[in-house]
C-alpha cells in the first residue's frame, strides 16, 4: 500500500508520518514530545487508533529459519502495537500478511513487558 | 532492521568469537549443511571432499538397546559448501553437546532487539505443529509431547551450561524454547550483541520409530525500525 504504516498526531497538533516498509518504518525517528494519538495502518487498509496513552510502542517480529526447509529465509511475522496507561499495557499483534489481530492486556510490571527494550516506547 | 548471522565454533569451545585463537565459521544457511552423526573414520573433521550418501549412512550413530543410556549424538559436522579443492569440506563443531562448553553456536545480532530472541523447533517453517517423532510426536493421543523432544538446547551467553544440560525444544511453550540472552530480555546495545547456545540431539534408549524427518530450527526475534 502506498500510505505510511503510521501517523503520529502530537498534542501541539504537529504530525509525523512513518514510512511504508516494516523493515524501515521510521518509528525510531519519532520526535520526543507529547503524543495525542497514533493511527496504525493494518494490512487490510483499515486503521487502529491509539489515543490518550502515556506511552506508545511499536516493533516487528521476525523469524529466521536456521535449519530445515526454506533455511536462511527471514519471515516478517507480526507487528506489535502497544499502549501503556497507568499499570496496564494493551498489545495488538497484527499479522503482517493476513491482517489477523490478537489483543492482549498485560500488567505493566509483568516479565514480558519489563523485558521489552525501553527504546520501543515513545 | 536488525539482522542475524549464525556462526559455529570449529576451534576451541572455550574461546569466544573475536578473541585471539578463536576459529569460527559463518554459516551460509542456504548452502552449508550441519551433519549430526556418529564417530567415524571417514566422515569426520578434515575430509577434503563431500561425503557420499553411503558414507553418511555408515557413519550414523547406533541407537542403544535398553538398559543402556540415552544416545547423545556425538558429532556435529559443518559441510562447508564454499570449500575448494584441497580445503576441508567437513569441519567439526567443537564442544557440541558437551558439558561445560559455552562457545559453540553463535547468534550474532547487528543491532538492538525489542524483546529477547529465542530458539524454537517446529515440524516445518509454518510453525504450526510439533508432531515429528524427533520433536516428541506420537502416533497416539496426545500426539504432541514437547517434553519428549530429542532436540535439546541451552543458552550459554553469560555462563557455561554445567553438567547434564538441555531443555527440550518443540513449539513455543514457555519451557520448550530457549531464550538466547540468558533471560535478561531484549538486546539493548545499539551495535548488537553476540549470543551463544549449545545444542544436542538426545535419542531415547530403545527408540523404535526411525524416520526421515526434516524439522525446522528457527530463531524468533524482534526489532525496532
Amino acid at each position: 500500500m502506498n500510505t505510511p504504516l503510521f501517523i503520529v498526531l502530537f498534542t501541539d497538533n504537529d504530525t509525523y508520518y512513518g514510512r511504508k516498509s516494516y523493515e524501515d518504518c521510521g518509528w525510531k525517528e519519532i520526535p520526543t514530545k507529547p503524543i495525542k494519538k497514533i493511527f496504525f495502518r493494518l494490512p487490510t487498509g483499515d486503521y487502529i487508533i491509539l489515543s490518550d496513552y502515556q506511552n506508545y510502542g511499536h516493533f516487528i517480529e521476525a523469524v529466521k529459519v536456521i535449519s530445515g526447509d526454506n533455511v536462511g529465509k527471514v519471515q516478517l511475522q507480526t507487528a506489535h502495537i502497544l499502549g501503556k496507561r497507568n499499570d496496564k499495557v494493551i498489545e495488538y499483534k497484527v499479522h503482517v500478511l493476513s491482517g489477523d489481530i490478537k489483543v492482549h492486556m498485560h500488567e505493566a510490571d509483568n516479565e514480558y513487558i519489563k523485558s521489552i527494550n525501553p527504546q520501543v516506547w515513545k | 532492521m536488525t539482522s542475524l548471522e549464525l556462526y559455529v565454533n570449529v576451534g576451541d569451545p572455550d574461546i569466544p568469537y573475536g578473541e585471539t585463537g578463536a576459529d569460527y565459521v559463518l554459516l551460509d544457511l542456504v548452502q552449508d549443511i550441519l551433519i549430526w552423526t556418529g564417530v567415524d573414520d571417514i566422515v569426520k573433521d578434515g575430509l577434503e571432499r563431500d561425503p557420499t550418501p553411503t558414507e553418511l549412512i555408515n557413519a550414523s550413530p547406533i541407537i542403544p538397546i535398553s538398559p543402556e543410556l540415552d544416545l547423545i549424538v556425538p558429532v556435529c559436522l559443518l559441510q562447508d559448501y564454499s570449500a575448494g579443492t584441497g580445503e576441508f569440506h567437513l569441519r567439526q563443531v567443537m564442544g557440541m553437546g558437551e558439558d561445560y562448553k559455552r562457545y559453540v553456536f553463535l547468534f550474532h545480532f547487528d543491532g538492538a532487539t525489542a524483546t529477547e530472541p529465542q530458539l524454537e523447533a517446529w515440524d516445518d517453517d509454518t510453525m504450526l505443529t510439533i508432531v515429528n517423532k524427533v520433536l516428541g510426536g506420537s502416533d497416539v493421543t496426545p500426539i504432541e509431547n514437547p517434553e519428549d523432544s530429542m532436540v535439546n538446547a541451552v543458552c550459554t551467553t553469560t555462563d557455561d551450561p554445567g553438567e547434564d544440560w538441555g531443555a527440550p525444544l518443540a513449539g513455543n511453550g514457555a519451557t520448550y524454547v530457549v531464550k538466547l540472552n540468558q533471560g535478561d530480555g531484549a538486546i539493548t546495545e545499539i551495535g548488537g550483541k553476540d549470543l551463544y547456545a549449545n545444542i544436542k540431539i538426545k535419542i531415547p534408549t530403545n527408540f523404535a520409530n526411525p524416520a526421515i524427518e526434516t524439522f525446522s530450527l528457527v530463531v524468533k526475534y524482534t526489532f525496532i525500525s
